[in-house]
């Protein structure tokens, strides 16, 4: 069973909890957050603040835009690698995320097993950067 | 008395050379329509076009007649009447002399004001065109990118489900093993009766179909989605805003993508037959090319009354790729043949067809730097071919 904390951050209520259980059952901690403010809270409110392995963040969000979310989750943790959600499979900005410090992305919708699978290969980048 | 008080019959040999001479047609036309008088112009005109005298009253407006008869009866002057001959307009004033039996026609060949006027129509009508093409490109993005949300935790949770739903008939099917067993044994009467319970709830709530149908109904919703996936990306892929730039794209994926968006047009009408052949993505505005392949799949449905096929095909010729796309449907009479690819040509009925459609394909076609041809018979179909030049990254395949 795989292990690590992983950080949800999307604005939409139904696909935090569809990741968080997809991601708990393959084993990791998952800690949701609706925005990438909250986010940091949230995770510096944990017992072990300074853990976070994969930071998942959705692009498309009401608040803040995507480039700056992943900027600013960038700047609070920059050694942890950060998934990018996108609804667009063609988003002409995706490796523009990934030049700007995104580890990877998945295009809505994305099967569990694509998930997990990219959550994995980002915990090992982490664990292997440490 | 000041000159330009004197009568215009003062001036009698000068306005008459002036007529006569002047560049514009005059023609003079008695009560009946019967010409009487043409000036040189008008002459020239004539043996230009080739006209006969009794032909000359053809260049002047349809309604001929009712306009001299206006001209004489109410002494008014009608003015702004058009009329096309042999590819020429004029543009016609008409003047009953007061008093008189006759009636002038003054004219000017305006074909080349007409042409104008024709172009920005279709310049205009082509603009809105494209402008609505954007507008749906951007729709179809927006909607597509607000499924797609919803979309994936649906797929997500329907793979929870789908896990869930199979533990729980294994566990039941473990637990109806048990019971099996402890039912052979000697049990207590209370027991025997929360048995017969179960076997009771088991056959109301219908235990046998839920195991069998469960696992068809979650795989059924996950092909559903799956299929909802696909069209969300088809509509992206055949309409994606942020466009206008060249790419290198595998035609045979843009007809799929196509074909899928057009499908439900097609599919109660005709068999679809595709045979993609192995050809080099070439550089192209792909979703321009989306563009003609939809028109001509839904051109070949629409020739199709029902029971059809429609063939796809795409191979290499030498440095071009070879699209066709083939109908059973009724066919284009030969007269039509040479017509379809013009702007506003249409033989569907009002409000079906534009007479847009093949003559924005060609110009899509054209602007590739490729051709587009058709064949077609009565009552047999037709077949559309796009040639589209590999160009350089095509030759750098080749070579290697």
């Amino acid at each position: 069973m795989a292990s690590g904390r992983v950080l949800v951050v999307d604005d939409e209520q139904n696909l935090r909890k569809a990741v968080h259980r997809t991601l708990t059952k393959a084993g990791y901690d998952v800690i949701e957050a609706e925005d990438g403010e909250k986010g940091i809270a949230a995770v510096q409110a944990g017992d072990n603040p300074l853990r976070l392995d994969v930071i998942i963040c959705d692009v498309h969000m009401p608040k803040v835009g995507g480039k700056e979310v992943v900027t600013y989750l960038k700047s609070q943790f920059p050694s942890v690698p950060i998934i990018v959600l996108t609804g667009d499979p063609q988003y002409k900005d995706a490796t523009d995320f990934l030049a700007n410090g995104a580890s990877a992305y998945l295009a809505k919708p994305f099967e569990p097993a694509a998930l997990v699978k990219t959550v994995a290969k980002c915990v090992e980048s982490h664990v292997f950067h440490h | 008395m000041h000159t330009t008080d004197l009568p215009p019959e003062a001036f009698y040999p000068e306005l008459v050379t002036f007529t006569h001479h002047n560049p514009n047609p005059v023609l003079l036309l008695d009560a009946e329509g019967h010409v009487r008088y043409l000036n040189l112009a008008a002459r020239q005109m004539q043996q230009e076009m080739g006209l006969t005298d009794a032909d000359i009253l053809r260049v002047l407006p349809a309604n001929l007649i009712e306009v001299v008869r206006q001209c004489l009866d109410c002494g008014t002057q009608a003015r702004r009447l058009e009329s096309q001959i042999q590819d020429r307009w004029f543009g016609w004033s008409a003047y009953g002399v007061p008093g008189g039996q006759t009636v002038y026609f003054h004219g000017a060949d305006i074909t080349q004001y007409k042409r104008v006027e024709k172009e920005q129509n279709e310049l205009r009508l082509k603009l809105v065109q494209n402008d609505k093409m954007a507008s749906i490109g951007q729709l179809a993005a927006g909607i597509a990118h607000e499924i797609n949300n919803p979309l994936s935790f649906v797929v997500l949770n329907l793979n929870h489900i789908a896990n869930y739903g199979r533990s729980l008939l294994k566990i039941v099917e473990q637990y109806d093993k048990v019971a099996t067993l402890v039912k052979g044994s000697t049990i207590s009467k209370e027991l025997e009766a929360e048995f017969a319970g179960v076997e009771d709830a088991k056959a109301q709530e219908g235990l046998e179909e839920i195991q069998e149908e469960l696992p068809c109904l979650l795989q059924e919703s996950q092909d559903g989605a799956e299929r909802i996936r696909a069209i969300v990306l088809n509509l992206k892929e055949f309409s994606h805003t942020g466009e206008g730039a060249q790419k290198h794209a595998d035609i045979n994926r843009c007809l799929q993508s196509t074909l899928k968006i057009v499908s439900y047009e097609l599919k109660y009408k005709a068999k679809v037959i595709e045979q993609y052949g192995d050809i080099p993505e070439i550089l192209c505005f792909p979703q321009e090319l989306n563009q003609v392949f939809m028109n001509l799949l839904v051109n070949a449905s629409h020739a199709i009354k029902q029971n059809g096929e429609i063939r796809i095909s795409t191979a290499r010729r030498d440095e071009h790729v070879l699209i066709e796309i083939s109908d059973s449907g009724c066919g284009i009479p030969p007269e039509n043949l040479g017509r379809i690819f013009e702007t506003f040509f249409t033989t569907k009925e009002v409000g079906k067809g534009t007479g847009l459609g093949l003559s924005i394909s060609s110009e899509i076609v054209k602007k590739h730097q490729g051709r587009i041809e058709v064949k077609s018979t009565v009552g047999i179909g037709t077949t559309f071919c796009i040639w589209l030049p590999i160009g350089q990254e095509g030759q750098k395949v080749k070579k290697s």
